[in-house]
């Protein structure tokens, strides 16, 4: 299927020639699949059309259309990942990436307002100005700062900066019928603060633990709840990437990993941090993730990966502390060296003893941007498994149990084999928590085959052995296996889904459709 | 006939149609026209819930929850149409479950906060607590409506200290939110480890938010859990008096920023006369002996090195006071910040704090941000001067929310309700005052009572939303008729 002239022009009008294009090399760029869950066919299905819409009246119109015309829509920020597919034809992409200003920072009840196309390095830069920070999407700061458009939205910060389900304040929400709905404080007053009423909350209605990925609607503007940032407004670097190191840190910040003997151990250390509220960061690291990022090529890599087969166990957390006084840093980290010492934590030395190692692991920490490094290094590309948001503990051992399965794929050599140890994030000092199993390879057909039957086999772990419902489940055909086994919610989330978009038109095969 | 399939299914004793109980239902103490319910019932447990939701969808009769103890002040729980069954759940009082290790507790709705802070306490745990909530008030119920709480820095969302909730919704369904929808049951879950605190799913919705603030009109809870906060070791609780408002949020701000201080709030002299004093002499006296507004807060250390955090904290505490050019005092008047601490750690005393000295009081409430109270409580001041309420009666309660991005305002009317004219005063200005505050930005995000649709006619797009989602939950609307927009 190809848009026909009339619709094609009609389009065309609402944002004028130059924000349109159904050039084949546009659009198989679009659909270029590579990085995460990378399949081995290269493309995935072409959208119909690439818009770029600028203001909501424009995709109020797109939106409009598309329900006229029985087509399907998808709106991307910075379109990072599979669930911004097209995944059959009859689908225009709504590329907002003109959607780029920061609307609002407001200091003395600080929270930030954003439009989809700010992505977090540019909001945290602007932030840091003013000595605050947002939280970070972990798969780095090149994603949106919107806090209702990437997956789930936990990351590194979480522990200080909580995630996007519960930092996300008044929203615009065009509806997939295209009709503009504004949350909370905004759709009475005109103000930001808050997004919640009058009466029940419809920030419940629009995402979860995840995000509906594309399939409810486009949200356009949102405000974020931001926090302290006890470091310098700017930071200065020196050397160029890989090779980097800030210098303009100050000294009220420390960065440690420290290696348990066993995950009960680790998780006593979890929940002491937590209490204590000593972290700015929380979690969970393992070797693999630690050498990738430290090293500046696949070589070295390999190299600090063996190194670190003898210091480190499979159960390691990675604490960075932020003082916002000199004062405040001596107590913390006076506590995090008691708290190592009760619960038997060995600091890894090529951080604790090497300041520049120490320097440039924290940056790509802090802003975010090490998960590039942990995840591409080696092969190019990644997939794995994706937990829930649960207490930290059960999060952990729901990737100590899929961990097994991997193994088994790195046995068959179907994966790369950066062992099978969990990495966790621990959200808003310790009350919550997050796990993932990374897993890399390279995208060709028997080795894809092993992906999805490992994912199959996590799915039945996740199920049978009361774990929650893990972040990778999208998609009918995920929602439909876990749904009857946890209070029948794919049927609730698919009556949503029709009440707001009877035609199906918001592409839902990332979310749910509204198939019986 | 319904009565009889009531009395089946709970026990004639368990339903109630005495005329003066009846009547005691029919109207609280807020402004919203009487109806008398045609039954009150006594449920104990999800199985009756279950039933009774079937039979209400049978016979087309409206049913209204209710878990807290009188007295009633917002109008929520007052029939809004004839033939209404109330639901009351106050019977249903057992703490299910507490775990230190994961901070959290589980409890039926009838469960008073009395009755909960004393269980976790038992556990080494702390709830995050209203200020001063009537005994009788139900921690279920005050987490279902978003009730601000007085620790900021453990509020990081407006849905906070809120967990999960199992909850029969209005067609009948059961559903338990959050981690507790599992997969498995309770006890599944929790041998393997499981805890029902995560608040968010499953999957890409979060029904808890939808409950919420929702007044009994999507269905009916039948319990919840809450998160909890370990009890501190140390605490050093502190005044800052001032007439300067700006003075105070700026300190406000700082104390809450830095995570320097647990429970965090500002009131005015009449608010904390009101939480002090036992009779009317006591009430002027205090008043008068204080500055206009009062800030409190409570600086606390765990179980590492207590002594250390809490000097230091106390030094930084200083730092940011003195920038501000305000001074942090343990004791202003003649109250000292320990007892003033120990009173808002608790339920209020009896009689409830809010009725002690008069009577009744009708609170205005909405939320803000700090840039604009000075304008929003000018406004309140300027509509009360209009109908002649006397302002300096008038009990203003700040309290900062969501970790300081949000200020809940509170303005208190206390009056006599014996008295005709006053409380006719009152009436008026209780809507008068919600018109004008509006105008001027306040953001009215729990609509009670007859304020109701001046408030949700500003948003006739959340309203839609709104309308959509209680068809599914609800289509035969059974579940509290006439509240919110439903
Ligand atoms: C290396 C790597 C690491 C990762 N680590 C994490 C992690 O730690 N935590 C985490 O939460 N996720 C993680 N992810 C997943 C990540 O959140 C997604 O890849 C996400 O797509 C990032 O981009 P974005 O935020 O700009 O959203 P986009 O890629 O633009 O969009 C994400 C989804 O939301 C929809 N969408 C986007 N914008 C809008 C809008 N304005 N209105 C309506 N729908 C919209 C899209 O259709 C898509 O389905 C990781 C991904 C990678 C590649």
């Amino acid at each position: 299927m190809t848009l026909n002239k009339e619709q094609y022009t009609a389009f065309e009008d609402i944002v004028g020639p130059e924000y349109i294009s159904s050039d084949p090399a546009i659009l198989f760029s679009y659909s270029w699949r590579s990085g995460l869950y990378a399949p081995p066919q290269d493309f995935s299905p072409l959208f119909e059309a690439i818009i770029l819409p600028h203001t909501n009246e424009e995709i109020q119109a797109i939106v409009k259309l598309s329900n006229k015309f029985k087509l399907q829509f998808k709106a991307s920020s910075t379109g990072w990942g599979p669930y911004n597919d097209a995944t059959a034809p009859g689908c225009v992409k709504l590329d907002l990436r003109r959607m780029n200003r920061i609307i609002e920072i407001n200091v003395k009840n600080m929270y930030a307002v954003v439009e989809p196309g700010v992505i977090g390095t540019q909001l945290q830069a602007e932030c840091m100005k003013l000595g605050l920070n947002c939280n970070q999407n972990g798969a780095g700061t090149n994603c949106s700062a919107s806090p209702i458009v990437g997956h789930c939205g936990f990351g590194h910060l979480s522990q200080s900066g909580s995630y996007g389900e519960r930092n996300q304040l008044a929203l615009e929400w065009i509806t997939p019928e295209g009709e503009l709905v504004c949350f909370g404080s905004l759709g009475s007053t005109g103000a930001w603060f808050c997004g919640d009423g009058p009466g029940p909350s419809l920030r419940g209605a629009v995402r979860g633990n995840v995000v509906p990925m594309g399939g409810l609607g486009v949200f356009t503007k949102a405000a974020t709840k931001l926090y302290h940032w006890p470091g310098p407004t700017s930071v200065e670097l020196e050397g160029v990437s890989p090779s980097y190191v800030p210098t303009s840190i100050d000294n009220h910040f420390l960065i440690r990993i420290y290696s348990f003997p066993d995950m009960e151990m680790m998780d006593q250390a979890q929940r002491k941090i937590g209490e204590a509220e000593i972290a700015y960061e929380l979690m969970g690291f393992n070797k693999g993730m630690a050498a990738s990022n430290i090293a500046t090529s696949n070589e070295e890599m390999l190299k600090l990966h063996a190194e670190f087969s003898n210091l480190l166990t499979d159960f390691c957390l990675m604490v960075i502390i932020g003082g916002y006084s000199a004062r405040d840093f001596e107590y913390k980290t006076k506590v995090l060296n008691q708290i190592a010492i009760d619960t038997q934590g060995k600091s890894l030395t090529k951080i604790s003893d090497d300041p520049e190692v120490a320097a440039g692991c924290m940056w790509r920490w802090l802003r975010p941007t090490a998960s590039i490094r942990e995840v591409f290094r080696a092969t190019g590309c990644f997939a794995g498994e994706v937990g829930g948001t649960d207490v930290f503990r059960l999060m952990a051992d729901y990737i100590v149990e899929t961990a097994k399965v991997k193994q088994k794929m790195i046995n068959d050599k179907l994966i790369f084999d950066d062992g099978a140890p969990p990495f966790t994030q621990s959200i808003e000092h310790g009350h919550y928590g997050h796990g993932e199993l990374l897993i890399r390879y390279i995208p060709n057909p028997s080795n894809w085959a092993g992906m999805m039957d490992f994912m199959a086999k996590a799915n039945e772990i996740a199920i049978k052995q009361h774990f929650g419902v893990p972040g990778h489940v999208f998609s009918d055909m995920q929602h439909d296996i876990y749904g009857p086994h946890v209070m029948n919610y794919h049927k609730w989330l698919r009556k949503i889904k029709k009440s707001f978009d009877p035609n199906g038109a918001s592409e839902g095969s990332h979310h749910i459709t509204v198939k019986e | 006939m319904i009565v009889e399939k009531l009395s089946q299914l709970l026990g004639k004793e368990n339903v109630e149609f005495k005329p003066d109980i009846l009547e005691s239902f029919s109207r609280d103490l807020s402004f919203v026209s009487p109806i008398r319910p045609a039954y009150v019932v006594k449920v104990k447990n999800l199985e009756e819930v279950q039933n009774l939701v079937k039979i209400a969808n049978e016979t087309q009769t409206p049913l209204i929850p209710v878990s807290s103890g009188a007295p009633h002040f917002r109008g929520d729980t007052v029939p809004g149409t004839g033939g209404a069954v109330i639901v009351d759940l106050s019977g249903m009082k057992r703490v299910i479950h507490i775990s230190r290790k994961h901070r959290m507790a589980m409890f039926e709705p009838g469960v008073t906060f009395g009755e909960l802070i004393s269980a976790v306490a038992k556990e080494g745990l702390r709830l995050n607590i209203p200020l001063a909530p009537r005994r009788s008030k139900s921690v279920l119920g005050s987490l279902l409506e978003r009730e601000p709480v007085v620790m900021p820095i453990y509020h990081w969302d407006i849905s906070d200290p809120s967990g999960c909730f199992e909850i029969t919704f209005g067609n009948g369904e059961l559903f338990r939110t959050g981690a507790a929808a599992g997969s498995g049951t309770i006890e599944e879950q929790w041998a393997a480890g499981g805890s029902q605190k995560e608040a968010a799913g499953p999957s890409s919705a979060s029904w808890y938010r939808l409950i919420q603030g929702a007044q009994g009109t999507m269905g009916i809870v039948t319990w919840g859990t809450a998160r909890c906060e370990i009890l501190p070791k140390l605490e050093e609780p502190y005044f800052i008096g001032s007439s300067n408002l700006e003075n105070i949020t700026n300190a406000l701000h700082w104390l809450v920023r830095l995570r320097l201080a647990n429970e965090c709030l500002v009131l005015n002299n009449v608010d904390v006369a009101a939480l002090l004093a036992n009779n009317g002499t006591e009430f002027q006296k205090i008043k008068t002996s204080l500055t206009p507004w009062i800030l409190f807060f409570n600086i606390a250390a765990y179980d590492y090195y207590p002594e250390e955090r809490i000097k230091g904290q106390m030094e930084d505490m200083n730092g940011v006071a003195k920038k501000i050019g305000v001074q942090a005092v343990k004791t202003l008047g003649k109250i000292h910040a320990n007892e003033f601490l120990k009173i808002i750690q608790q339920p209020s005393s009896e009689p409830y704090w809010k009725i002690r000295i008069q009577g009744a009081c009708q609170d205005i409430f909405f939320l803000t941000i700090y840039e604009k109270l000075d304008e929003l409580i000018k406004t309140m001041h300027e509509e009360a001067d209009k109908i002649g309420f006397t302002t300096t009666n008038i009990g203003i309660y700040l309290q900062p929310i969501v970790q300081g991005v949000n200020c809940h305002c509170e303005f208190n009317l206390f009056y006599n309700p014996l008295n005709a004219a006053e409380t006719d005063k009152v009436k008026q200005l209780n809507s008068i005052a919600t018109r004008s505050l509006m105008e001027k930005g306040a953001f009215f995000s729990r609509p009670y009572g007859e304020n109701t649709s001046l408030i949700m006619n500003r948003d006739a797009a959340t309203v839609a939303a709104l309308k959509k989602v209680k068809q599914i939950t609800d289509p035969k609307h059974i579940m509290n008729p006439g509240k919110l927009c439903f």
